[in-house]
């Protein structure tokens, strides 16, 4: 009779007691990504706008973002 | 089970919401509290970086100066220790709590799960501490994460093996809708839970390798306190390793017997080869009995103290004197070949000797029909993994690992030899048109349950070999009043084909009881009583006095919960998945190892660059 739902509520809970686990971490390494991401990109930029006028910016030079 | 009787529970889960506890409130409510942490472990990374707040860098020195070691690696080290022992302990209450009731009747039943969620999400959060917390360049491996803002490698590998076992739990959860409940270790998300807290105790002597490195020849000397959390790093491994042979050491595996020597002598070459590399002579006997200890304690908590089945585990202890007595010669002065011995002799007599202690406790001991297959597959798994480990003992010891090619190599080599046993050991035989005929005898009850003898007769008698692997009834999910709620009793045989209980057998309540036959690549059972589960749609299977029942598939039996209505490609998909997944994990410690040893102490512009930003 109402056996289906009980599996599928046991199953439901087993995720949603993990949510506050898993999702802080996946959202920790999106951000992490997003911003070492976005650091490369406008560490391109500056080099580019470096290139002309001098010695190119590596990586490791200070730039302020 | 009812869903009504669930939902106290259930409105309890949501903290504040009341009576019908709508699963849309808990959705909202455990969202907001893991948006919540989310964001406040942002914030403290956001704060810290930017120099804005000083807590946690104080915390961090006054924690390096306590171990002697940069902050980076004191502090993540100190919480790594922390949290894997509490996801351990979590972790083997968890499985001793399925095996002696079977899956979970409600979210809050299980104490268990909160240790290994807990466990597991610190676990990522040292990794992450150990990537935030330096101010400037972590050594000369680390990682760029932004101009400023570098990472050591083994915080990343930290953090990456915590996140590789949290998305198991919602992997899980979609596992678990598609194909039931299955009752096994072995479920692939549960060997990306285990496997990820497992390989992070690797990650965790990168890391404090890194910090070795970067304190540099002027550090004082380590106290016996640093000494004794490296030897303690390789017990871990030697633990971290043998998740993977947990079934067996309750004597429920629902896998062929000879999985159990390879996995042993896999975890114990690696481990032990490492360990002697590392920390010199002694160091593997040292770490077989940290082992030991830590796996002893919680076995102890679990079992005695709060009354769950009873575990076992592989002492180590044969292999780790092995690789003791081959470090002695002048093999150890090449740790490649050293591995490779090393990984040999644990496979042989290394094995040989731990089956003296497997005989002597374990529910199941190792036939001698069981050898030349188990060599077969142990010794070129072990030989290998015993070559990685020894890979991983020069990373330790900052000596030149040989060429890229050589060290891919080898580890892809390893990880092909074990597929390639692991297919070898999934494969197993049905018997068509075998039956058993049993003769029940009541016996005195316990309590309220019923109990009883069999007197079996098998169709056709030459089904079983003279030196089967077992010829047992198992009972188990029972409940944890009723002897743990695991009953094993290996059968007596009175002549070709028949068979005679030696204990009396429980045939009622939450019982699911079966005889279960494996013989070489035979792998069968028959139901004795199972106990009607409405929750599954699966009516009760009465032991009666006089009955004959053909043998089946044990998965039939032993993971009712499972559909079995999904189709096969399904199935597929989904542990493709898990496989890449473990095969990034593996990869990445790879890398981290590669990266570690490429880079020898040099002196690098970014090093002293005090600027922070994120």
């Amino acid at each position: 009779m109402s056996q289906a739902p009980d599996v599928q509520i046991l199953a439901d809970h087993s995720a949603l007691l993990a949510i506050p686990a898993f999702a802080p971490a996946i959202l920790v390494v999106a951000v992490v990504i997003w911003v070492a991401r976005r650091d490369r990109r406008l560490g391109d930029e500056e080099d580019e706008d470096a290139t002309p006028s001098g010695p190119s910016a590596g990586p490791d030079q200070d730039g302020t973002p | 089970m009812t869903v009504q009787s669930l939902q106290p529970n259930v409105s309890f889960l949501a903290q504040g919401t009341e009576g019908g506890g709508a699963a849309l409130n808990e959705v909202i409510g455990l969202s907001v509290a893991s948006v919540v942490v989310g964001a406040a472990l942002l914030w403290i990374g956001y704060q810290h970086r930017m120099r804005k707040i000083t807590w946690l860098h104080d915390l961090g020195e006054w924690a390096g100066r306590k171990f002697n070691r940069p902050s980076w690696v004191a502090l993540p080290i100190a919480l790594f220790i922390t949290t894997i022992i509490t996801a351990l302990f979590g972790f083997i209450w968890d499985v001793s709590l399925h095996i002696g009731k079977g899956r979970d009747p409600g979210p809050l039943a299980n104490p268990a799960h909160y240790f290994i969620l807990f466990g597991l999400f610190i676990l990522f959060v040292a990794g992450c501490l150990a990537c935030v917390l330096p101010y400037e360049k972590p050594g000369p491996s680390a990682v760029r994460i932004t101009r400023h803002w570098y990472a050591p490698v083994g915080g990343i590998l930290m953090a990456g093996c915590g996140l590789y076992a949290l998305i198991g739990f919602p992997l899980d959860d979609v596992w678990h809708r598609i194909f039931g409940q299955d009752v096994t270790l072995w479920g692939p998300t549960h060997l990306m839970l285990i496997g990820g807290a497992g390989f992070s105790t690797l990650t965790a002597l990168f890391l404090e390798h890194e910090g070795r490195r970067a304190v540099g020849e002027e550090k004082p000397k380590d106290g016996p306190g640093i000494k004794f959390i490296q030897y303690l790093a390789f017990g871990g491994i030697v633990i971290g390793l043998s998740v993977y042979q947990i079934e067996f050491d309750f004597g429920v595996m629902q896998f062929r017997q000879v999985f159990e020597p390879m996995l042993i002598a896999a975890a114990g070459a690696f481990a032990l080869v490492s360990a002697r590399i590392m920390l010199g002579r002694g160091a593997a006997v040292v770490a077989a009995i940290l082992a030991v200890a830590l796996r002893g304690l919680v076995a102890l908590i679990v079992g005695p103290v709060l009354g769950a089945p009873i575990n076992w585990f592989a002492l180590y202890l044969g292999a780790a004197v092995v690789v003791e007595l081959i470090a002695l010669t002048p093999l150890i002065k090449k740790p490649l070949l050293f591995g490779l011995v090393g990984g040999i002799g644990v496979a042989t007599l290394g094995l040989w000797l731990e089956s003296f202690w497997i005989d002597a406790v374990y529910r199941y001991s190792w036939p001698t029909s069981i050898w030349p297959e188990a060599l077969a597959m142990a010794v070129p798994v072990a030989g290998l993994v015993g070559v990685c480990g020894a890979m991983v003992g020069m990373v330790l010891t900052n000596q030149k690992l040989p060429s890229r090619a050589i060290g891919i190599g080898v580890v892809a080599l390893a990880v092909i030899a074990i597929a390639g046993a692991t297919a070898n050991g999934l494969r197993y035989d049905v018997p068509q048109n075998a039956t058993a005929s049993f003769t029940m005898t009541p016996a005195p009850s316990i309590g309220d349950q019923k109990m009883a003898t069999a007197d079996i007769r098998i169709n056709p008698p030459d089904l079983i070999s003279e030196d089967p692997n077992w010829v047992s009834v198992l009972g188990w999910q029972g409940g944890l009043a009723n002897q743990r709620g695991i009953f094993v009793d290996h059968l007596e045989k009175v002549g070709p084909g028949h068979y005679r209980s030696t204990a009396p057998m429980p045939v009622s309540g939450q019982w699911k009881t079966l005889l279960r036959v494996h013989d070489g690549r035979m792998m069968t059972a028959v139901p004795i009583y199972l106990h009607g589960d409405p929750g599954i749609g699966a009516p009760e299977v009465p032991a009666d006095a006089q009955m004959t029942r053909p043998f089946v598939s044990e998965i039939t039996i032993l993971q009712r919960e499972r559909s079995t209505d999904i189709p096969q490609s399904l199935w597929l998909i989904g542990c493709l998945i898990v496989l890449v997944g473990t095969l990034m994990m593996i990869a990445g410690l790879t890398w981290g190892a590669g990266r570690l040893n490429k880079n020898e102490p040099t002196e690098s512009k970014a090093e002293s660059e005090p600027t922070a930003r994120v």
